[in-house]
């Protein structure tokens, strides 16, 4: 039965379309509907989608999902969702996340972007992103929406935008139940973007059609919603962006069938969202256990919980203090392990959730440890490992470098203090880019600026195949400082960041260092997953789990990272915590002689109830004496 | 007056356990009083651990104390004349003997040996039980509040024995 509509024009965010709100069934509505596809002039309507138009008088349009899906789900309140919301500037950025990671091995580039304003991380824009290139390099993992739906402002990329389309929120990339949604195959969403064609993209991911060429092949004058234009590039030496359904995929009346799932399963997820932890012997994902609330029979979204705002609970603790939605106090841990103090009615143990004892545990853990300090990633070895994400490393995506030592080099577990205080399991990265310090504050140099510098400088290195830094020197940063100081483009002077120093040229040209410069710090983002179960949480053998002299949780050496070869040295952990390592060492070495404490302490308390116990029964023996009347 | 006796060596022994009880017991009581009802917060840092140092010291030489002094601490007639002219009143018996001059009878300070031996009890145990996995977290915060209010209590009956003594050394 075809899913009966209001009147399109979601930017009325008073008035609620059909699907904005659930009517309590639980049961999924069917959605056999038409496509609608962007019309080329924002001010006409929609048009609808059929495959038997005449080539001559038409083209044939990719669905659009903002004017599809926005029939009936106000699409102007979804874009101010959690991920989509990235560019706007009044939203608030909340804890700090995993940043978009640019990484050039030739350029020594490994600099974290990110719209949110995330200490640490640099706008694109500062990197001489724009709004279309950065979703071009990123827009492989990320839904729509945000920057690839902006209005280009950039003059020289207007008619491109026009060519391209806008990237739409696509909400098939969570919502389709569909088997054949695909974001990473060799025509799906992910190469889509990468060849410009935005407005194709959705469509051919969805498993409805297929999309061949690309708009980034074809010139500015290209008009795609022009027949002859279309028809003509057809003919030529590269193929513009067209799309072809598939058989029987509309029906008589041109409708499609579209198997929508509210509850986004939670591969859709892991497409974007997904984490490799390389150990020794540990490289491939068969080899690590998934999260154990997967295991338990939880998806994603049992947690992460929206309405139709895709206000999208981040479920870590205190975030109930920055978001709106409802949900967001308990889908924390503790808000679903242990439910909310300030509740009067018994919340703790939601949807399965055990309650923890936490037998033998001080309290004092509470207040210095988040949940996932103990209970999240990988179980801490002498040194982090090597980690890999699908934001940053294309997974999933067609021709990925698979080596260990890809870039960019992010490592997990690393224990440090988050701004509340406590001690977090954080994925680090060490950013490594070339930039201009102006008042204290470090910049990023544009990208196209520094390639066409440092590719000069460092032509003739030799760069491994892996994909891995070459072994740069002192020189070499000299060099490139040297060759950016002679532009004379720059105004301020030009530093070079990476592992945790800046480097840049005295007055006489040297190249000095400074150490702990707060523009070299390491990013750091908490992760929450996978989580382990509790038979492997941290402390579960004995306290010294953490609180040994050799424990990685205090005395784990995290590598800087860094392409000069020479810097490649060890933080220790604790660094990271703002703990006094002595104090450190000290407290995990009183811990040898904690079993003799306890020995001491419980025989002296024997000793000291069995003083108490002879002497009571010996008064009692005289008062029994007294009143028996033999006085003595 | 001096004394001017030869102490034996177990009366050497008693006092030097008792001045390391009460060393260990100033020490106990600066570094687990001052972070909680000073600064607010629990003990943590360098303080725990000396804390943690002392404390088995504590138990132990409270311990030898409580041996040593037992017999002294031993509740005599000459504590509680009243009591016993209750006892004999309700037994109807006489005394049976004549009347003996009263001891200084030290009553205080035996009432407060024998309380801080009894309270020894669950300070020392509140907190290593704490140790073993026995206790969730709700069980954790009611021995470490045991552990707070009797070292409370305890302190200040301390205070008041050495208050006593000293009164009655000079005597």
């Amino acid at each position: 039965m075809p899913v009966l509509c209001l009147a399109a024009g979601a930017a009325d965010t008073e008035r609620k379309l059909l699907g904005d709100e659930s009517d309590g069934s639980r049961a999924h509505p069917l959605h056999r509907i038409e496509l609608l596809a962007a019309p080329s002039d924002e001010g006409k309507d929609p048009q609808a989608v059929d495959p038997n138009i005449d080539p001559e008088a038409e083209v044939l349009l990719p669905f659009s999902t903002r004017h599809t899906c926005g029939k009936c789900h106000s699409y102007e309140i979804i874009k101010k969702g959690w991920h989509f919301n990235s560019v706007d500037p009044n939203g608030d950025p909340g804890r700090p996340g995993q940043p978009w990671l640019y990484v050039d091995a030739r350029t020594g580039t490994q600099i974290p972007l990110s719209y949110r304003r995330w200490p640490g991380t640099f706008r694109p824009g500062q990197f001489g992103l724009t709004d279309r290139e950065f979703t071009k390099i990123f827009g492989r993992q990320m839904p729509g929406g945000g920057p690839g739906e902006r209005q280009t402002q950039d003059p020289d990329e207007i008619m491109r935008q026009y060519i391209s389309g806008k990237l739409d929120i696509n909400c098939l990339s969570c919502h389709n139940g569909d088997p054949r949604q695909d974001q990473g195959g060799p025509a799906g969403y992910a190469v889509q973007i990468s060849r410009g064609n935005f407005r194709w993209a959705a469509a051919s991911s969805s498993g409805l059609a297929l999309v061949k060429g690309s708009a980034d092949d074809m010139d500015e004058a290209y008009d795609p919603f022009d027949p002859f234009a279309v028809e003509t590039a057809a003919g030529g030496r590269k193929t513009p962006p067209t799309i072809t359904y598939h058989k029987n995929v509309f029906d008589h009346e041109n409708y499609v069938f579209l198997d929508i799932l509210r509850e986004v399963p939670s591969h859709r997820c892991y497409f974007c969202h997904s984490n490799l932890y390389i150990g020794a012997e540990t490289t491939e994902k068969w080899a690590c256990d998934e999260d154990i609330h997967l295991k338990a029979g939880l998806t994603c979204v049992d947690c992460h919980r929206n309405g139709i705002d895709h206000n999208i609970t981040r479920g870590y603790a205190g975030e109930q203090e920055t978001s709106a939605n409802e949900s967001s106090a308990t889908s924390s841990c503790e808000g679903c392990h242990l439910g909310e103090d300030s509740s009067s009615d018994p919340v703790a143990g939601r949807l399965g959730a055990p309650v923890p004892e936490h037998r033998g545990l001080p309290p004092v853990h509470f207040e210095r440890l988040t949940c996932t300090a103990c209970h999240s990633g990988p179980w801490p070895a002498a040194e982090p490992y090597a980690t890999k994400t699908s934001m940053a490393h294309r997974l999933g995506t067609p021709n990925v470098n698979k080596s260990r030592e890809m870039l960019p080099h992010i490592a997990a577990p690393v224990f440090a203090k988050q701004a509340d205080g406590k001690i977090a399991p954080h994925k680090l990265v060490w950013p490594s880019f070339w930039g201009v310090l102006r008042d204290g504050q470090v910049e990023p140099i544009a990208l196209e600026t520094v390639t066409k510098v440092i590719s000069d400088v460092l032509a003739k290195e030799k760069f491994p195949f892996s994909g891995d830094w070459p072994d740069l020197t002192a020189d070499h940063i000299g060099k490139g400082l040297t060759s950016f100081a002679s532009s004379g483009s720059l105004e301020g002077g030009a530093v070079y960041v990476t592992g945790g120093k800046l480097y840049s040229l005295d007055d006489s040209g040297r190249l000095r260092e400074e150490k702990d410069h707060p523009a070299a710090q390491p990013y750091l983002w908490p992760l929450g997953h996978d989580v382990r179960p509790a038979a492997q949480a941290l402390g579960v053998r004995y306290c010294t789990d953490c609180h040994g002299t050799d424990a990685p949780f205090f005395f784990g050496e995290v590598t800087i990272d860094t392409p000069v070869a020479a810097d490649r040295q060890a933080k220790k952990m604790v660094e990271f915590q703002d703990i006094d390592p002595f104090y450190a060492w000290a407290f995990a070495f009183s811990f040898v002689f904690r079993p003799w404490m306890k020995i001491i302490v419980l025989g002296s308390s024997a000793v000291l109830a069995l003083v108490l116990l002879f002497s009571v029964l010996k008064a009692l023996g005289c008062v029994v004496k007294v009143l028996a009347g033999e006085n003595d | 007056m001096i004394s001017t006796r030869k102490r034996s060596l177990v009366d050497i022994l008693r006092i030097l356990v008792y001045l390391a009880v009460l060393l260990c017991f100033v020490v106990l009581a600066v570094t687990g009083f001052y972070p909680v009802l000073v600064l607010g917060e629990h003990i943590s840092g360098y303080l725990v651990m000396v804390h943690a140092t002392f404390a088995p010291v504590f138990a132990v030489c409270l311990a030898v104390l409580a041996v040593m002094w037992a017999s002294h601490g031993r509740f005599t007639r000459g504590d509680w004349p009243w009591f016993e002219r209750i006892v004999q009143r309700v037994t109807l018996a006489g005394s049976g003997h004549e009347k003996r001059p009263r001891k200084s009878s030290c009553l205080g300070q035996k009432i407060t040996f024998w309380l801080i031996v009894f309270l020894a009890l669950p300070l020392g145990l509140s907190i290593v039980l704490s140790m073993f996995p026995l206790f969730g977290t709700h069980g954790q915060e009611l021995l470490l509040g045991t552990h707070r209010y009797t070292a409370y209590i305890f302190a200040l009956i301390v205070i008041v024995h050495t208050f006593l003594l000293m009164r009655t050394g000079k005597k």
